[in-house]
């Protein structure tokens, strides 16, 4: 029977395991870099096959591949700056704002210019197909919401309202009368084309840089600054949640997977994919600049970033047909394997005597066998195991209690030899996988040189030290013991308390605010004010109908 | 204690020498040895040793020194003697017959008692093995030039070379024999049952309850491994052994704590880490086990591992080990009895430290692959009190937790406390727990020091309880019968909705029952249902297989009846067998309508030849019969009728004359004294009262049973238990 090696226990380092999301988004390979001239304004990406990528940048509108990358056509019938090109929903018109204060439509298959919207004061940053009906609309620097038909390249209605740029907009889906639009004057503001007039305006707080009404129009996602925030359109504009994880400004949204992730990308060089049951992020992508624009594909087969030094990066989300061709490689080296044994069988022709492999023996392990304790210990004392490889060592040491041996390997030492052992139990004793171990280790140490403290200064002074490291841990587990308690105490608080009554609570808010109020006179919050005009209202009317 | 002396000095017809030798030879096989062709003996009495020569009847004594002479063994051609003692060290005596104190060559290398000697037969070489668990081979003309085989498994009891010198055997401790070549190869390894408690030193012949991995014999029970099916058990110190009960085999060995097995010092013997709990999956797939290495009631080590089945290999391989899941140690390991693939399959462990855990599996898809590892769930504590058994529903949705004399459920799948049961008057702590099985899955049986409780899980009421000390408890997963073993060795079955005992055999066993497990027999006959039998191993390392009646032949429905008609045309086996069969229709309430195909008489002999021989009763107790029913000329058409009308018989008779039978069978019976006896017409009264009584049981539930009083009265009936000891 071979020797058994002596085990040391491996500890994994903490990390969550990997969620099926997370896995999903690992999948999209390492982007393709495009260069372009200029930076990149707006990419749209094609609804239908095979999902043409829109980039507008500079002066003009291209359409890339998204397999090849190749540029597939461009539209470049602009004088100044082209901005914000956008398929039609069946992806056979593309439309762009300029610098030049003029609308431009397009036939995506001929590249004919069809329309020219002309009548804004200035740049038209963003604009927008109606879902249903032969209406565009625009957003212009100029503060107007533009309402156009597109047949005639009538303007149909100028909504004004906006006190600054307006830079962002957005149609709804569900509802093709409505208009979403977002201004560097902080408000996005919702649009009703069929009264022609402003349903709510809120206010984001910074200078809104994206709007995305989620499909079924129930809830606006606005971004601007480093914060997303969530509107329930339904309820009048009220804020559901803030999204904060960017550190500089958000620059686009838009949806992945279906709908069912929202996606944002920021100067800070960022995408970030949220959940949107409880808008966590669940993976994060980093490119080299800072992002202007992204575009996913329906599916997540394309995910397009338009950046500001105009470099586009194309992923792919890798498929199955990768599976399959690992397979296909499996099979030919299986096949030339066997090939190989075919030969084998001819060239063999004497029989080799294999020699009796005998597996190295760690230094310690050797020493082990023998017995030597002693020496066992000391070729664990190097600073490679001090350092880099406590485990083995103290793995060594559980071996030594095992075998009743760790007083012989401990007693009789002096000088370096004790304070390397010393120090390493130091170093090591207040680390919780080591602990049960080393304390055992310093209780045999403390037995065996008890009597001879005095004798060396370096020693001593060792010794001190560890009952410092003692000591100190022992106050440290108290102060966690004590945090424990208290928390516990809360905890079975909680559970104690109904779940639903609000009656119970009340009377501790209120506590908690008078004893706020006594200290500091503080102003009712806004959203303090909010909430008293909310709970005012069915007072009223109770005492109507009363 | 001159016997082995007096045995081997009566073989050489040397009366003279016994009488001689009149002082205490060691009571040990290597105490005596005999040599040079036959002319030279030598025995051992503590610190002297004593050569004889046959021829000429010249005695000589030596001593050396203080050290105790532990075995001896003769040159076989030279005049050469060679002694080991308790310090390790051998000695070869040359001249002794002559000089007064001869020359003697000294070998030192063991550290412990040397426990054997032996020559090679060639001569030249000496095999000594000792508990450093290594084979030394020392050549006679140069002390120093020895060569060892090292981690041989166990403690070496005894050595020996075979005639033609190529090969040695060495015996170990655990009931193992290694086969050793020349050049220290092992060759082949004889291994059977292995021993779970290891004398300290081969003269101790008292067993104690502790093995030498420092817990008691066989802790960690008896359990069916749904793989094999075969017997899972401790086996060396840190080992599990598996051990096929249908062929009398041992299976394998699975090395649970992967240490080297530490040899005992001069000082004292070492613990080695062992393992005291083992649980399987329904079908399987997980076994948990728990080891642990403890001296005097510390703990060193503490380790709960569960292995996952390699279904390619057939074997179990580590996948999760989780370092102290309890401080101060584990009181029981139980894996939920669900499906092993479903995810939420749970495995609880109740701890010393006041608490128990839930550990379940996560599965993992990561780019590595697919993995899967236990974590710990869920930690659960009830009021600061102590930690019992703690056992899983059948369906496994209800956790049976015991915390001192409370019994705790809790619901498995989001660990809430359903309920509490306990009692004014039980206030013992529960010390074993079992939940029966279909069609009273309900219930959960509790044995605590001095009573046996029935509880009702959905009622959350006592059902019954009797005053009973019991050492282990069995449930049937086959039927909803229990088998519960007293203290004193009486075993008991019963079914949990009725305190009335359906049998009982007294004195099972003369020692402690440790563990008890029912196994489905593997019948080959679809038709007979399933069936169990009961497997127990008491703390004098035997293991023990009562068998139940019904495993019989399938003739004995039909034979009964004649039998009883007075008719005896069958083969004597088959009255035998009928005659058994009256005896235990009490007993097996359940009996099978099987139909009768073939030849009864040979179907009898061919299931005798085919079962495995613990199975069966033993040979001198069916000898003759079988004899005579073979020699019998049988008239096969003859046969067949008479079987056929009997069966039809039978089952008339069964169903209409039900009275009747019970009537005949006991007048039958006379002679043979195991009758299960009624105890419903002796219900006593009991000092508890039953507070909470939901179900129409109540009747019962407030009366009890007193087992002690017909204890006499019930003899025993031990003929179809067949133990099996653990050869020493």
């Amino acid at each position: 029977m071979s020797f058994k090696k002596t085990y040391v226990a491996p500890f994994s380092r903490k990390s969550a395991p990997f969620s099926t999301d997370v896995l999903y988004w690992k999948k999209l390979s390492a982007p393709i870099l495009l260069k372009e001239v200029n930076l990149i304004d707006y990419v749209d990406i094609s609804p239908i096959e095979p999902h043409f990528i829109a980039v507008t940048c500079s002066s003009r509108v291209q359409l890339y591949h998204p397999i090849t990358r190749m540029i597939h056509k461009n539209y470049n019938r602009f004088k100044e700056a082209a901005f914000g090109g956008v398929f039609r929903k069946d992806g056979r018109l593309l439309l762009a704002g300029s610098e030049e204060s003029a609308l431009k439509l397009f036939d995506v298959s001929s590249k004919n210019l069809l329309r020219v919207f002309k009548g804004h004061q200035r740049a038209v940053h963003r604009c927008q197909f109606f879902p249903t009906d032969n209406h565009i609309v625009s957003f212009s620097d100029d503060k107007i919401v533009a309402q156009w038909d597109m047949p005639s390249e009538a303007l149909i209605h100028r909504f004004e309202g906006h006190t600054d740029y307006v830079r962002c907009g957005a149609t709804l889906e569900s509802n093709p009368s409505l208009i979403i639009s977002g201004s560097y004057d902080h408000t996005v503001r919702l649009w009703d084309k069929r009264g022609q007039k402003e349903m709510f305006c809120v206010d984001h707080g910074s200078p809104v840089e994206a709007v995305l009404p989620s499909p079924t129009g129930s809830l606006l996602f606005t971004a601007g600054g480093t914060e997303i925030r969530v509107w329930d359109c339904l309820a009048g504009g009220r804020l559901l949640s803030k999204i904060s994880q960017h550190h500089k400004t958000i620059t686009c949204l838009c949806f992945a997977s279906n709908n069912k992730c929202l996606a944002s990308a920021s100067i800070d060089r960022h995408v970030k994919i949220y959940e949107m049951t409880n808008f966590e992020v669940i993976q994060t992508i980093d490119y080299s600049s800072p992002i202007l624009s992204l575009g996913i594909s329906p599916g997540d087969k394309t995910v397009a970033v338009g950046m500001s030094d105009g470099i586009i990066a194309v992923s792919r989300m890798e498929e199955k047909l990768n599976e399959t061709e690992q397979e296909s490689q499996e099979v030919v080296s299986s096949t030339k394997r066997k090939k190989s044994k075919l030969f084998s069988d001819f060239v063999l022709t004497d029989f080799g005597i294999s020699e009796e492999g005998t597996t190295h023996d760690l230094k310690y392990d050797h020493y082990l066998r023998k017995f030597r304790y002693s020496k066992a210990l000391d070729c664990v004392m190097s600073d490679v195991f001090h350092y880099r490889l406590p485990g083995t060592a103290v793995a060594l040491f559980q071996e030594l209690i095992r075998r009743d041996g760790l007083i012989i390997a401990l007693a009789g030492r002096k000088g370096k030899q004790l304070s390397k052992i010393l120090h390493f139990v130091i170093r090591h004793i207040r680390r919780p996988r080591f602990m049960r171990i080393l304390i055992q280790v310093a209780h045999t140490l403390v037995d065996l040189y008890a009597t001879k403290i005095g004798e060396d200064k370096v020693i001593d002074d060792l010794f001190i030290h560890l009952i410092e490291q003692v000591t100190n841990e022992v106050a440290y587990m108290t102060d966690l013991m004590e945090v424990k308690g208290s928390l516990e105490m809360i905890l079975v608080g909680c559970q104690l308390s109904p779940k639903s009554g609000e009656e119970q609570y009340a009377p501790q808010s209120m506590e908690g605010s008078s004893a706020n109020l006594s200290s500091n006179k503080l102003e009712p919050s806004e959203s303090a004010k909010q909430a008293v005009v909310v709970s005012i209202r069915p007072i009223h009317i109770k005492a109507d109908r009363a | 204690m001159v016997y082995q002396a007096t045995r081997d000095l009566e073989s050489r017809k040397s009366k003279y020498i016994i009488e001689k030798l009149s002082w205490r030879i060691l009571a040990s096989t290597h105490a005596v040895a005999v040599g040079c062709s036959g002319e030279l003996m030598a025995a051992i009495q503590a610190d002297s040793v004593c050569m004889v020569n046959t021829k000429t009847k010249v005695t000589r004594w030596h001593k050396s020194g203080t050290r105790i002479f532990t075995c001896v063994a003769c040159h076989p051609h030279e005049w050469v003697v060679a002694t080991g003692d308790d310090s390790g060290r051998i000695l070869l005596w040359r001249n002794f017959l002559e000089e007064k104190s001869p020359p003697k060559t000294v070998f030192h290398w063991h550290s412990l008692p040397v426990a054997d000697l032996c020559f090679t037969t060639d001569g030249t070489r000496l095999l000594s093995g000792g508990s450093e668990c290594c084979l030394v081979r020392w050549d006679i003309s140069d002390a120093l030039d020895k060569k060892i085989l090292p981690r041989m498994g166990l403690p070496i009891r005894h050595v020996s070379v075979s005639y033609s010198n190529d090969l040695a055997a060495v015996s170990h401790a655990d009931n193992c024999i290694n086969l050793v070549d020349g050049a220290n190869n092992i060759l082949r390894t004889l291994q059977n049952i292995t021993q779970c408690y290891i004398p300290e030193s081969p003269l101790d012949e008292n067993v104690t309850s502790t093995s030498l991995g420092g817990g008691s014999v066989f802790q960690a029970g008896l359990h069916l491994d749904p793989n094999t099916k075969s017997l899972f058990m401790n086996g060396k110190p840190g080992h599990l052994q598996s051990y096929s009960l249908r062929e009398d085999k041992h299976l394998h060995t699975l090395d649970i704590t992967q240490q080297n097995y530490v040899t005992a010092d001069r000082r004292r013997a070492i613990p080695n880490a062992d393992v005291t709990h083992i649980a399987f999956s329904e079908k399987g797939r997980w076994l948990a086990t728990i080891e642990s290495l403890i001296e005097k009631t510390k703990y060193y080590e503490l380790r709960l591992k569960f292995w996952k089945f390699d279904q390619t290999k057939q074997v179990f391989i580590l996948n999760t080990c989780i370092n102290w899941p309890h401080e101060n140690g584990i009181v029981n390991l139980k894996i939920q009895p669900i499906d092993d693939k479903d995810p939420s399959l749970t495995a609880a462990t109740s701890g010393r430290d006041k608490s128990f855990k839930t550990f379940s599996v996560v599965y993992d898809t990561s780019v590595h692959g697919k993995s899967d590892w236990w974590t710990c769930d869920n930690v659960g504590t009830y009021r600061d009190q102590t930690t019992g058994p703690l056992a899983f529903s059948q369906d496994g949705s209800v956790l049976a937790v015991s915390f001192e004399h409370t019994l705790t459920l809790w619901k498995v799948e989001n660990y809430e406390l359903t309920g509490t049961l306990s009692h004014s008057k039980l206030q013992e702590d529960i010390r074993l727990i079992e939940f029966s099985t279909h069609p009273t899955s309900h219930l959960v049986v509790c044995c605590t020091k001095k009573n046996l409780v029935i509880w009702d899980v959905i009622a959350l009421s006592l059902v019954w309880t009797v005053p009973f000390e019991a050492d282990s408890i069995a449930v049937d997963r086959m039927s909803n019968l229990v088998a519960i073993f007293s203290t004193k060795g009486h075993l008991y079955f019963f079914k949990p909705e009725t305190p009335e005992p359906l049998a009982i055999h007294n004195n099972v066993s003369r020692s402690k029952i440790v563990s008890s497990l029912f196994v489905p027999t593997m019948s080959r006959y679809e038709l007979r249902g399933p069936k169990s039998m009961l497997i127990f191993i008491n703390s004098s390392q035997e293991l023990c297989v009562l068998l139940s009646r019904e495993s019989s032949d399938s003739a004995e429905v039909g034979t009964k009846l004649k039998i009883q008609k007075g008719t005896s045309t069958l083969t004597p086996f088959a009255k035998l067998i009928a005659e058994k069969t009256v005896s235990s229709v009490g007993s097996s309430r359940q009996l099978l309508q099987g139909t009768v195909i073939g030849i009864p008489g040979s179907k009898v002999i061919r299931e005798i030849m085919d079962a495995s021989p613990h199975t069966m009763p033993s040979v001198s107790f069916f000898c003759n019969q079988l004899l005579s029913a073979i020699s019998v000329e049988l008239k096969e058409s003859e046969q067949m009728d008479q079987v056929v009308t009997s069966l039809q018989q039978s089952e008339k008779f069964r169903f209409l004359k039900q009275s009747d039978a019970d009537d005949t069978e006991s007048d039958s019976d006379s002679d043979n004294e195991f009758v299960p006896r009624k105890f419903g017409q002796r219900l006593m009264k009991m000092g508890i009262t039953v507070a909470q009584v939901s179900k129409p049981v109540s009747s019962k539930a407030s009366e009890t049973v007193n087992f002690e009083v017909d204890l006499d009265e019930v003899a025993n009936d031990v003929s179809w238990i067949e133990a099996i000891s653990v050869p020493k």
